[in-house]
């Protein structure tokens, strides 16, 4: 686990972005996390220059809408800091409603790929210029 | 803890040295170093990929904004050339006997360097920043029993051996180290 949280914080040292904790306003509850990462996955087709977005929350935060406003907002940080010109992210085929969220936001599949021996599919959101 | 956290490694002069922070364009030159099969043979690990030396880079910025300390790379003066790394880490390692919670001391030199006291001059400047500046009362080690040379560079820095422990079903030899009074 530590060295999950000193690679979070690496990147925001190393490269300007990074993941944050995703935390519940009315509770204060840690329920997810999200961010803006260069793993430099050693994947095929490769990402190239394009920065990754992920996110996860907690089963008890599904469903309330919270990865959408996550999403916005880390999407609207994205635009004002770095601007790039393309997003991606990698989800589980098997995971419709992320599925359902990204595209919600623009993003479109891209390519398929097998990523440490599992099928994934490469998401990428191209900035509205 | 007597210091507060800092978000980047200090730099440290040596003589023939510089302990630097990670960059994010040392991943070349440490992925060179850190891939390099000469390089892991005697600490028991396995060559990286791109991927993991970049992973490993970004281990070596982020512990310092969490804890105040962490991992320098180790630049040599003259050429500028990044050489290895030295420092101080959390690492929750299975280990039997366990090791405690201690930070840990790690440090490793490119072949090509090797054998010219610079791991010695790099691993007493870390040292010394951290006794005066991390607030860490005990430090830890563990060492390949056959890595003579890193054995004996424990001990000149003051490390004592605790004894045999088995680890990911090989034996490794552990080391503790008090800051000096």
């Amino acid at each position: 686990m530590w060295q999950r949280l000193q690679r979070y914080a690496g990147s925001w040292v190393l490269l300007g972005h990074g993941f944050w904790a995703i935390e519940d306003r009315a509770s204060g509850r840690l329920v997810g996390e999200i961010g803006l990462m260069d793993a430099k996955r050693d994947i095929d087709p490769s990402f190239g220059d394009d920065r990754e977005l992920g996110w996860a929350l907690l089963p008890e935060a599904h469903g309330k809408g919270y990865a959408s406003e996550a999403l916005a907002s880390v999407l609207a940080w994205e635009k004002q800091t770095f601007d790039a010109p393309c997003v991606v992210a990698l989800i589980d085929p098997d995971n419709a409603p992320s599925i359902r969220l990204a595209q919600k936001f623009g993003f479109s599949e891209r390519a398929r790929s097998v990523y440490k021996g599992i099928p994934t599919i490469q998401f990428e959101r191209r900035s509205a210029r | 803890m007597t210091s507060s956290v800092r978000p980047f490694a200090p730099v440290i002069e040596t003589d023939r040295l510089v302990l630097r922070g990670a960059r994010k364009d040392d991943l070349e030159s440490c992925h060179a170093i850190w891939s390099d099969p000469e390089y892991v043979r005697p600490m028991g690990g396995l060559p990286t990929t791109r991927e993991e030396s970049w992973t490993r880079l970004i281990l070596c910025a982020g512990l310092w904004p969490l804890l105040g300390y962490g991992f320098w790379l180790i630049q040599e003066r003259v050429s500028g050339r990044v050489i290895g790394d030295v420092g101080a880490m959390l690492r929750e390692r299975e280990m039997t006997p366990p090791l405690g919670s201690d930070p840990e001391i790690g440090w490793g030199l490119a072949p090509s360097v090797q054998r010219r006291g610079l791991a010695l001059e790099a691993v007493s400047a870390a040292l010394r920043w951290l006794d005066e500046s991390a607030g860490l009362s005990r430090q830890v080690c563990v060492i390949d029993p056959e890595n003579t040379r890193s054995i004996s560079l424990a001990a000149k820095v003051g490390f004592e051996e605790i004894g045999l422990a088995v680890s990911g079903g090989g034996s490794v030899l552990q080391f503790q180290r008090r800051r000096p009074q």
